[in-house]
């Protein structure tokens, strides 16, 4: 009998630990935090930036300068300042057609951005800005 | 020896010749209320830099030096002029939106502190637009409460 509840006890503190470490690995979580406090991006957006913008400006971009630019992973979690200086920048460089770099569309015709993805990742980013002043 | 005084004269002519075309300077105009230094108040040490180390690029208060009056040099001076106001004009500071105005004062800040402007070149010829430590933590410190100022 005592065997049978010391091993109640002994496997109910197993799951308290394991319940206690995942709410505290929810916690310590960067990403979800990171969510909590900025704007998230919608599906389309992120298909769009997936597809157009992500090869350069992510970890997997080669240039540098692209990286250090703009990284859209990153983008959520920088200081309100910051994120609406690079919605800034994106817009600017939608509007007038420095991005994606006529280099990169050379060589990778599919970087290409319709007129419609342009505009959609304009407009949203408008908003995002424009949010993040209010 | 006869080369040399070919060589010279072709030059000199074609110089010469050069004078003819249009320097393509960007205008010049008198401080308008849009301007950042007539609209808003901003700390005397700031103008000072600004005016001292950016005006001659980013304002449409440029003191064109003499060789921005000779072709081919006028060119490129007037390319500098035009591709900075195109970044950012102090003289349009009142027509910006809060947004730019972020964009902006971000952008100055990171291309002040990385010591990316001035431009090297700018330095070469105006020595004195180079600016010392003080003067990137006056600028940096600007941008900062100005920023703070809009997001408040």
């Amino acid at each position: 009998m005592a065997m049978k509840i010391m091993c109640i006890i002994i496997a109910a503190a197993g799951v308290s630990l394991l319940l206690l470490g995942v709410m505290a690995g929810k916690q310590n979580d960067p990403y979800t935090s990171l969510q909590e406090q900025a704007f998230t991006y919608p599906e389309n957006i992120k298909a769009i930036i997936d597809n157009k913008c992500y090869v350069c400006h992510s970890l997997k971009g080669e240039s540098e300068d692209a990286r250090d630019v703009l990284m859209w992973d990153d983008l959520p979690g920088l200081s309100k300042a910051r994120q609406i200086a690079s919605l800034d920048a994106v817009i600017e460089v939608l509007d007038n057609g420095m991005m994606p770099p006529q280099m990169v569309v050379k060589d990778n015709p599919d970087a290409q951005l319709t007129d419609e993805e342009r505009s959609l990742l304009r407009d949203w980013a408008e908003t995002a800005a424009d949010n993040l002043l209010k | 020896m006869k080369a040399v005084k070919i060589i010279s004269a072709v030059l000199i002519i074609i110089l010469i010749i050069l004078q003819f075309f249009p320097k393509r300077l960007p205008e010049n105009l008198p401080l308008g209320p849009s301007d950042l230094i007539s609209g808003e108040s901003v700390p005397g040490e700031v103008v000072e830099i600004l005016r001292n180390s950016c005006f001659d690029c980013h304002s449409n208060q440029v003191h064109y030096p003499w060789y921005s009056y000779v072709v081919p040099t006028a060119w490129l001076v007037g390319k500098d002029v035009r591709e900075g106001r195109g970044e950012l004009n102090f003289s349009e500071w009142g027509d910006y939106s809060l947004r730019n105005l972020i964009g902006r004062l971000d952008a100055i800040k990171e291309e002040v502190s990385s010591g990316a402007m001035p431009l090297p070149a700018y330095i070469f010829m105006h020595p004195k637009a180079k600016l010392d430590e003080e003067q990137v933590s006056i600028i940096v410190k600007w941008t900062d409460d100005y920023i703070e100022k809009i997001l408040e």
